[in-house]
């Protein structure tokens, strides 16, 4: 657009996609700013959200796989809470660091402290 | 008013589809992506085709979590593809369908409304989801009542019933599995057992379209992955590209110890069908939700009772997703198995599930009525983005 051709609209407010602070570099909202402030306005109480359409809990149980090889795993070690299909597996799990096992809870998302 | 074509833009998180209806619509990766080959050169859409070496790609995203986030992004790739490079259009004569995403947040939807009005200087516009396209689609060729629209995209999996051809809003499910998730979990359980592939996103995805199918009877298939030698049929190598010799890797048999082969390969056993499998079991990841027929009975159980052999008759899927084989097939079993024996269950797919949508804006812009759905640039000018909401139902 030019100049000249610039018009002001009445309905128009500020950019409502930029924070303002004090640094030079232009920064766009995130989501979670975005969400906040969809979450904020005035909704009627009936009205169908982002929120309300999340997807209900899943009625059949979770399925365990071993999280060495993917295989179904009847069996789970105590000690690292890994899953394991036989006693091969089992071998290399109790030799796994502590990290490598929290990275594979971590894989299946299993890594709340819970439990 | 009596254009001849206008232009759909159904744009996606991962790619667009764009294009005038009177031609057929291209596919650009909505991205920019940057290359350890060429630092110093963006690859904007299209352009990764002319990039020589895909490896340690860096993809940089106007989408987040499905939701238009990074304008920058976005409004450069847009001017990409609205220009002669990709796909030439002039805003002045052709109306524009764009597609958003369902319950696109308030902010989002005025500043589309603002950058197609005042930057591109749009004539007339429709923004519209993109389920409403597929479901036109779906009601022009079946002439029927009532649909459920699946899409399972690159962020999300939408299930939507529409009655009369409404969107029926209560009945909507969100499932927060999508393509994403799928290439990600490939990625990092392959980073675990096999090769560090983290940072190979974009090939681990042609690994993932190349190779992933979903299976008819997991336990049977995964008592065959267990299967060591010939009686395995399931694992393969999928040999990885090395972009001098081979651009795009493949699928083959297994590599046998004493043959010499110069690309790095990548075993897969029972990934091939465990990763698809998310998408119908999402709790295998953590994700705390039902899976696809679940949520689509689900669904169907909140309309009205009087809608629902319609419903179960009429389930349309489409998105990337349901590219996978087996697809329809392991929806349409576990859709039946749930539902009550006297109604009948009828799931359709897409037979190009990537343009499904787009083809349906292309049917909607020759609906009679169509200009009554549009916004003008005078009506935006005397009335602003009020209207724009009164308008169009996303």
């Amino acid at each position: 657009m030019t100049g000249d051709l610039e018009k002001t609209y009445c309905f128009k407010s500020e950019n409502k996609f930029i924070v303002k602070s004090g640094c030079k570099k232009r920064m766009w909202r995130s989501l979670k700013q975005i969400l906040a402030a969809d979450r904020a306005l005035p909704w009627p109480d009936d009205a169908v959200l982002y929120y309300s359409i999340n997807a209900p809990p899943t009625f059949k149980p979770t399925k365990k796989y071993s999280d060495i090889s993917g295989l179904p795993a009847p069996y789970m070690d105590r000690h690292s809470k890994l899953y394991y299909s036989n006693a091969e597996e089992f071998a290399t799990v109790r030799n796994l660091p502590m990290d490598i096992t929290a990275g594979y809870l971590q894989l299946r998302g299993a890594s709340t402290i819970v439990g | 008013m009596n254009e001849t074509a206008c232009y759909i833009l159904d744009n996606g998180a991962y790619t667009a589809k764009v294009g005038l209806s009177s031609m057929a619509p291209k596919i650009v990766p909505n991205c920019i992506m940057k290359a350890k080959s060429e630092r110093r050169r963006p690859f904007i859409g299209s352009q990764i085709e002319e990039c020589r070496d895909a490896s340690g790609l860096f993809y940089i995203l106007p989408f987040q979590k499905g939701f238009l986030i990074n304008w920058d992004t976005q409004k450069t790739v847009w001017d990409y593809t609205f220009s002669k490079e990709c796909c030439p259009v002039n805003f002045n004569e052709t109306p524009l369908i764009v597609t958003e995403p369902l319950f696109n947040f308030h902010s989002i939807q005025e500043a589309m409304t603002e950058i197609f009005f005042e930057e591109y200087e749009c004539q007339s516009l429709l923004r519209i989801n993109s389920t409403d396209l597929a479901e036109y689609h779906y009601r022009k060729v079946h002439k029927n009542e009532c649909t459920v629209v699946v899409d399972s995209g690159y962020s999300f999996t939408y299930i939507v019933p529409y009655i009369n051809g409404k969107k029926y809003k209560n009945g909507i499910r969100r499932i927060d599995v999508g393509g994403k998730v799928l290439t990600n979990h490939l990625k990092e359980i392959l980073s675990y057992r096999q090769l560090n592939v983290m940072e190979e996103g974009y090939v681990i995805n042609q690994v993932k379209e190349d190779s992933c199918f979903v299976s008819q009877d997991f336990m049977g298939d995964m008592e065959i992955a267990r299967k060591k030698g010939s009686e395995n049929t399931i694992v393969k190598d999928y040999v990885l590209p090395d972009y001098t010799t081979l651009r795009r890797g493949y699928l083959r048999d297994i590599v046998k110890p004493d043959e010499d082969l110069e690309q790095q390969t990548i075993r897969l056993n029972n990934e091939r069908f465990s990763i698809p499998e998310l998408l119908f079991h999402p709790s295998d990841v953590g994700v705390p939700q039902m899976g696809i027929p679940e949520a689509i009975i689900h669904s169907i159980d909140l309309c009205p009772e009087k809608h629902k052999e319609s419903l179960l008759e009429n389930i349309i899927l489409y998105g990337g997703n349901a590219l996978f084989p087996g697809f329809r097939d392991k929806v349409y079993n576990e859709v039946r198995a749930f539902a009550l024996d006297h109604f009948d269950v009828n799931v359709s797919i897409a037979d190009n599930p990537i343009t499904y949508a787009w083809e349906g804006g292309k049917h909607f812009f020759r609906d009679p009525e169509f200009y009554s759905f549009c916004m003008t640039k005078e009506e935006y000018e005397e009335e602003g983005k009020a209207l724009a909401f009164e308008r169009f139902d996303i």
